[in-house]
């Protein structure tokens, strides 16, 4: 695994040397050129405000992009919020002073200074790139370019710093992986944000790697799948999760044939699969990974069950998690996934530790929700929890659940404060209010009381 | 105004699918007010919830929704607006 890594690295085409009359992104039906990506990153990066750190929140996949690009081309690091709730933005915010934000449409958060994206006028919609050769800025690979965050067990959304060299180490052992039997050029086409590592290494790493380009747009229902994929040339990758497949392996109308279809943030049953490969006419391929360590391990699902560890990683099974260790990574990265090993680079998943709570690919650690939920004024003892999946629907989005103990406070006062402390996706359903919860003699509680009384209070 | 006596019946059907589908615990098909905004409002629904309702509606209309019809916005406004659209696209 010792590859070594130069001391800078070009900011687009690092894995080679892409032609710059090739295809970064597809734009509302209309090609940009990587010359034209380079333009745009340029005029952009001169017009940024002086700031140490910019928080990117924007939704079009190439808006982002660029603005990634030129804050690195600027010094400036990126700050990834796991989720664009107020609240999140302004806690980050505070603890990185000389902030700004990065919009490309409005964002109610008028408390920090905003550098809104527009393009349009003049820059990429312009009927020829300028006739200059464009220059591609050279990147110290040691330089800190972006932050991710995710959440923590003491209320504070742990950062997760990145170089410039270890994005793209990642972005290249993965694609090494994936990409090596599909046909070129390639464009990838994502239901998931590019502000999560997910997708942040797949829709906006790969692209600027030089492997592929990238859809803008973000769609979400079935049908909108299809029309993206059908305005998109081939051959085409859909980046998605369960969540969406799940979806979409029941969508009424054709499916485009694909190359590929990557899914990660949670394990896909092999009959999901299975049906996505029909619908789609495409292998369906998992990622597993985390934000700490990126896409760490891949498997054909229909086809095998043990995942197999990409090259640029090396593992070690504990008790409670598994120790990943990389050339890219600062230290060793500890995950609450229990794996055990068939050989050095393969393995099964096990189970995942009990405060890691993952929906929809949005990770939390409940340790964090239940803080959150007992900063609320008024709410004297609660607990959010995950209830058994076992009466869910196969593949159903299982959510939290709470009690809450708010003597004075009706249910939507509790749920409308938690709104502005936590992710959507994590707003417990149901949120019951209880008079105590079922404490033991030591205070402590048991999870077995908990779904117990879940059970007794959801019965009827 | 109570809820209930303002309830279409498409709306009350609706309100039942929303509360099975989204696995509402809590919350009763009565308790959606047909004027009230669906996401970001009380009810808490996120895009997962979208994505959910979608494929609900798709198995109990037989049509599939799309995020950018013009009118969007306006179908996910309200209970009342979204029953409005399954009764102008429903196929069964």
């Amino acid at each position: 695994m010792a590859r070594q890594t130069p001391a800078s690295l070009p900011l687009l085409g690092a894995a080679g040397q892409p032609e710059l009359d090739g295809v970064v992104a597809w734009r509302h039906g209309r090609a940009i050129t990587r010359a034209r990506f380079l333009h745009d990153v340029l005029a952009v990066a001169r017009a940024l405000p002086d700031h140490a750190h910019v928080i990117n929140v924007c939704d079009d996949r190439y808006l982002f992009m660029v603005g990634f690009a030129a804050a690195v081309v600027r010094r400036q690091v990126s700050l990834l919020p796991p989720s664009r709730v107020a609240g999140v933005v302004v806690a980050i915010a505070a603890d990185y002073p000389d902030t700004y934000l990065l919009v490309d449409g409005p964002v109610g958060d008028g408390a920090l200074p905003q550098f809104r994206m527009v393009l349009d006028s003049g820059l990429t919609d312009a009927p020829h790139a300028p006739q200059d050769p464009p220059f591609v800025p050279l990147i110290d690979a040691e330089q800190l370019v972006a932050i991710l965050f995710t959440s923590g067990s003491t209320g504070q959304a742990m950062p997760n710093r990145k170089t410039w060299g270890a994005l793209v180490t990642g972005a290249a052992g993965h694609a090494r992986a994936l990409l090596p039997d599909v046909q070129r050029p390639l464009t990838v086409v994502a239901t998931v944000p590019s502000q999560h590592m997910y997708g942040f290494e797949t829709t906006i790493m790969l692209p600027l790697l030089g492997y592929c380009a990238v859809q803008c747009d973000r769609p979400l229902y079935a049908d909108d799948v299809r029309r993206a994929l059908e305005q998109t040339p081939e051959s085409r990758m859909l980046i998605t999760t369960p969540v969406h497949l799940r979806a979409f392996a029941e969508y009424t109308g054709i499916m485009p044939a694909l190359e590929l279809i990557l899914c990660a943030t949670a394990p896909l049953t092999t009959s999901l699969a299975a049906a996505c490969e029909e619908k789609f006419t495409a292998p369906v391929k998992e990622a597993f990974g985390c934000t700490e360590a990126g896409i760490m391990a891949t498997r054909y699902t229909t086809r095998d069950e043990p995942w197999t560890l990409l090259s640029h990683f090396v593992i070690e099974a504990r008790a409670d998690g598994t120790l990943v260790h990389g050339d890219h990574l600062v230290e060793p990265v500890f995950m609450q996934d229990v794996i055990e090993l068939q050989d050095e680079r393969r393995f099964r998943l096990i189970g995942r530790g009990t405060d890691l709570v993952n929906i929809a690919g949005k990770r939390a650690s409940l340790g964090d929700l239940n803080t959150r939920l007992l900063s609320i004024e008024g709410v004297r003892d609660g607990v959010i929890f995950m209830p058994e999946a076992a009466t869910q629907e196969a593949g159903a989005v299982v959510r939290t659940a709470a009690f809450v103990v708010a003597p004075g406070m009706t249910r939507e006062q509790v749920l409308a404060a938690l709104r502005q402390l936590v992710d959507p996706a994590f707003l417990p359903r149901p949120l019951l209010l209880v008079d105590a919860l079922p404490r033991s003699e030591s205070s402590k509680l048991p999870r077995a009381a908990v779904l117990k009384l879940f059970a007794e209070q959801t019965r009827s | 105004m109570g809820a209930e006596e303002a309830q279409t019946l498409v709306e009350r059907e609706l309100a039942g699918l929303i509360v099975t589908a989204l696995n509402l615990e809590g919350t009763t098909a009565d308790d959606i007010e047909p004027e009230a905004p669906l996401f970001g409002g009380s009810l808490g629904l996120d895009s997962i919830d979208a994505l959910e309702l979608a494929l609900a509606i798709s198995r109990r209309y037989g049509f599939e929704l799309r995020s950018d019809d013009d009118n969007n916005t306006r179908i996910f406004a309200s209970l009342r607006s979204l029953a409005q659209h399954v009764e102008t696209r429903r196929t069964t």
